[in-house]
């Protein structure tokens, strides 16, 4: 009998913690004739993802979506779990949000202001008010919690609106621009929070302009565009190196060598001193850099592969949307 | 930010199924709470007590003229109830056997009095209620918490509401027992409890009827300036309007919607229709000049309450329109 529990136990973490956070099933969402999503299928395991996008890519709606806040046109979706046609006040209680606009209560203390938004969830006052203090103490607002929230700085601002998402313990956080109007320090501290919330086992959905914010803490990326899901992958695959482009440390006459370079097709994208950035017309031809140094009498002191950044994958996956046309 | 050493910590208490009556009750406490932070405030919710000691040193006063009726000691105080109540009690021999219409007479002109004084705190308290979050988008909040459209209009309206009635119900009800212990009372349990059900009946219905009209101005602007003054327009043109029209027709011309222009009037109809002042008074037996100025200029009540019930509902009507608006776009505000 003990056994069967713990296999049942075993069978509910998994089903809780290694089920998708987020899946949509060709979700569509039309506000008269515009077409705001169009025929998304996602699933987001757990973990931190970015949420990537132009303006109008349509994250926003996607937000509001799987917030429960605006009915799907047609397709279904998943949150957690919960359906989002029909289950959205348990959606609401599971997810901490963070939007983007200040959205503060006018009159209301920091600390008033988390602790008011604990108990819209449904905690009572003892608790919300004992987690308002830890979740103030996690993410640095300290005697400015008794001050009015509408006179704190933009970057308080941000760290009172993560406090209000994290006071009810949420298993899913939806940051919307978190290190906006923040200065460096405020930013680098943000964005180790959000990787310690990652590793806390709270998975995070990060939508931001920020490309480097994204690729700092998040393990997985969605790019939108045009109410569609263009891409979406690990980061890490999407930094792979590249089969084509190089990056060539050479010392000797630079002029020769690019010339030989550009008789065997070798593209030149960037020239520095001692540097060169080129593109072999296919993969697997670095001995064309080798033979080229050769004839021009120059040493090769290094030759790596280039990274494709994120930005790269974004640029691309925005052209390829562009090249397709956005739904109507 | 000076986070750098700490780790977030679960919160080990248990996740409770999401339920609307928590969220009301989160609503309306905090949003009393914060209005009633405002030193203004605290000194109109003063109107309470005082109405609470009006009414009950009227009742007493009365009391005392049933006892010193026909007495040339009691010339001062017919003076004082002919000011308040607009009743000559000089024509009346057997004060006690009117007590019941004249308790309901003193309490329906103590939520005449009342009428100004929720229109002065509504309009302090009111039109932030809903404009605020709307310019400080923290309906964003709201909407991405188990709370619907509904729930939130519900607590915004009790917020209204616990305001006007710390100023008509609370005051009403305490004065009835008080003024029933400091005099001999109504001579049964049963008209105390019929005056005050009346009072409550009452005191819902401005609580109603000003609370909606207020949220549906509320939500109409982000600015709470304009929301005041149109408020004040609301409750005061029409009244103007309507003291106009009376001024210059013939008063027995004035009748059915023409006589139903002011909100505040209609109000003061209505509320003398559910006392049934003007049938009690008439059986009273005394001359109609001796009552005359005690009731309001006389009108069917199905227009005002035509009117109030129409402008309630179409205030309500509006209002949810906007916040539903708002709940739908709420993460993209």
């Amino acid at each position: 009998m003990a056994y069967v529990t713990a296999v049942c136990a075993l069978v509910q973490y998994n089903d809780l913690y290694m089920a998708p956070v987020i899946f949509t099933n060709n979700l569509t969402k039309r506000y008269g004739r515009f077409t705001a999503l169009s025929g998304i299928n996602l699933t987001i395991e757990p973990g931190v993802v970015g949420l990537l996008g132009p303006n109008g890519a349509g994250k926003s709606t996607l937000i509001n979506v799987l917030l429960g806040q605006s009915p799907i046109t047609s397709g279904s979706g998943k949150v957690l779990g919960f359906d989002v046609a029909s289950q959205q006040p348990r959606i609401r209680s599971r997810i901490g949000y963070m939007p983007e606009n200040d959205c503060l209560i006018p009159g209301m203390t920091g600390t008033g202001y988390v602790c008011y938004t604990g108990r819209l969830v449904g905690m009572n006052f003892a608790d919300a008010m004992q987690r308002t203090h830890e979740v103030l103490d996690y993410v640095g607002l300290n005697e400015a919690r008794y001050r009015p929230a509408q006179q704190y700085s933009a970057g308080m601002k941000q760290q009172l609106k993560l406090a209000q998402a994290l006071v009810h313990d949420p298993d899913l956080l939806l940051l919307d621009e978190p290190t906006n109007g923040m200065d460096p320090d405020g930013r680098r501290s943000m964005l180790a929070l959000i990787a310690d919330l990652g590793k806390a086992g709270i998975s995070v959905l990060l939508c931001s302009h920020l490309l480097p914010d994204v690729e700092q803490v998040c393990e997985r990326v969605v790019i939108m565009g045009g109410g569609r899901l263009l891409t979406s992958g690990n980061i890490a695959d999407m930094r792979r190196p590249h089969d084509t482009k190089y990056t060539v440390d050479y010392a000797g006459n630079a002029d020769a060598f690019c010339l030989q370079l550009s008789q065997r097709n070798v593209a030149i994208h960037d020239r520095s001193n001692g540097t060169l950035r080129v593109e072999l017309p296919q993969a697997n031809q670095q001995n064309l850099i080798l033979l080229s140094a050769q004839d021009a009498n120059t040493k090769i002191r290094g030759l790596h592969p280039q990274r494709s950044t994120l930005e790269e994958r974004f640029m691309a996956a925005i052209r390829s949307q562009d090249d397709r046309g956005a739904p109507k | 930010m000076s986070q750098e050493n700490h780790q977030y910590q679960r919160w080990p208490g248990r996740h409770k199924q999401p339920s609307p009556i928590s969220g009301l009750m989160a609503i309306v406490v905090t949003g009393v709470r914060l209005q009633y932070h405002r030193r203004f405030i605290k000194l109109l919710l003063l109107a309470g007590p005082a109405s609470v000691i009006g009414i009950c040193i009227m009742l007493y006063v009365l009391s005392m003229l049933e006892l010193l009726a026909g007495q040339p000691q009691a010339r001062e105080l017919y003076a004082f109830a002919r000011t308040f109540l607009g009743v000559d009690l000089s024509a009346v021999s057997q004060l006690g056997e009117l007590r019941e219409v004249i308790w309901q007479s003193v309490f329906a002109f103590a939520i005449r009095i009342e009428l100004f004084v929720v229109m002065i705190i509504v309009a302090r308290i009111g039109p932030g209620l809903i404009a605020n979050d709307i310019k400080s988008h923290a309906l964003t909040i709201y909407f991405a918490h188990p709370i619907n459209a509904k729930t939130y209009l519900m607590g915004k309206w009790l917020v209204a509401a616990t305001f006007i009635a710390s100023v008509t119900l609370l005051p009403n009800l305490l004065a009835l027992i008080l003024g029933s212990m400091v005099t001999s009372g109504l001579p049964s349990i049963g008209q105390t409890l019929a005056l005050g059900l009346n009072i409550i009946i009452a005191a819902l219905g401005v609580m109603l009827i000003g609370g909606m009209i207020m949220l549906a101005l509320s939500s109409i602007t982000s600015d709470s300036r304009y929301v005041t003054v149109g408020w004040l327009a609301v409750c005061l043109l029409p009244a103007m309007a309507q003291a106009i029209v009376l001024e210059n027709i013939p008063t027995d011309r004035v009748t059915g919607w023409l006589g139903s222009i002011s909100l505040m009037d209609n109000a003061v109809m209505l509320t003398e229709k559910l006392f049934n002042l003007r049938e009690a008074w008439q059986q009273s037996g005394i001359p109609p000049k001796a009552f005359a100025d005690a009731l309001a200029h006389p009108i069917d009540p199905f227009y005002p309450a035509i009117v109030l019930g129409s402008v309630t509902l179409v205030a309500s009507a509006f209002c949810y329109r906007r916040i539903l608006t708002f709940a739908k776009s709420a993460a993209s505000a």
